[in-house]
């Protein structure tokens, strides 16, 4: 199994610290969905996690989860 | 510095945009036609310091920056010598990143000022300016703000995250 902590990048990474410093907070509301995008193989799945970064901040990550238990498409994105 | 007589390319207007904050409908159809390939082409023409780059699988990413320079940073504290400290500072930065030949997101940084660091670990301070990325999420693009920021990043995961601990050697004197 991926891991989508891997795939940050490294933008994010000069902004949000290490990930590997990063506290799990939980799923987002939604996660879990099947992704609808048609270069997507069924089965993919679109998983929002929420983490609070190396200087305390709550971010998303959003990402692809694939059946082969592959992932794709990992952004950083702001807590909303 | 650009002669008013050369041609813009679609790439170029799309980094004055996003320096600026902004993007154009056109910029994501451009980052959609192009192949990763072509747009690191391009851009290495114009930011020629290449200072991380890293391939996972079929993640692939890549810093450039226009230019690096020495800095004095503040100087360390002994008991008998003062000496400054040089510190390289990266102006101009772009970040490419892609999946295969797909690019999934370009941002652009104004500076990056990079200061060894020994504690909690050997690695390296890195403090970047206010920036701007073209982000292709799970849910589309979007544009997003980055921050004026300072992070620590160990040379450990510096050196797994592809960061080019030689890209200074540009600075030395040629014998």
């Amino acid at each position: 199994m991926d891991d989508p902590l891997e795939e940050i990048d490294f933008d994010d990474i000069v902004k949000h610290g290490d990930p590997g410093r990063w506290k799990f907070k939980g799923d987002k509301p939604g996660s879990g969905r099947a992704a609808n995008s048609p270069d997507a193989p069924p089965g993919t799945l679109k998983i929002y996690e929420i983490y609070e970064n190396e200087l305390n901040v709550e971010i998303e990550l959003h990402y692809f989860r694939h059946p082969d238990g592959t992932v794709s498409g990992v952004k950083v994105v702001p807590r909303s | 510095m650009r002669s008013p007589t050369m041609v813009t390319t679609p790439v170029d207007e799309l980094l004055q945009r996003l320096k600026a904050g902004a993007y154009d409908p056109a910029d994501v159809k451009t980052l959609e036609s192009a192949t990763f390939d072509e747009v690191l082409a391009e851009l290495a023409a114009q930011y020629p310091v290449r200072f991380q780059e890293r391939r996972l699988k079929n993640k692939r990413e890549i810093a450039l920056a226009r230019s690096v320079h020495l800095e004095t940073a503040a100087p360390a504290k002994a008991a008998f010598v003062t000496f400054l400290l040089m510190v390289p500072v990266y102006r101009h930065c772009i970040f490419l990143s892609g999946e295969g030949q797909r690019i999934t997101g370009i941002s652009v940084l104004s500076r990056m000022r990079a200061r060894p660091v020994r504690t909690p670990f050997e690695g390296l301070a890195l403090a970047s300016g206010r920036g701007f990325k073209l982000d292709h999420t799970p849910d589309g693009w979007r544009l997003k703000v980055m921050a004026r920021q300072t992070v620590k990043l160990s040379n450990e995961f510096l050196l797994k995250r592809g960061w080019c601990f030689d890209a200074l050697q540009q600075l030395m004197p040629r014998s």
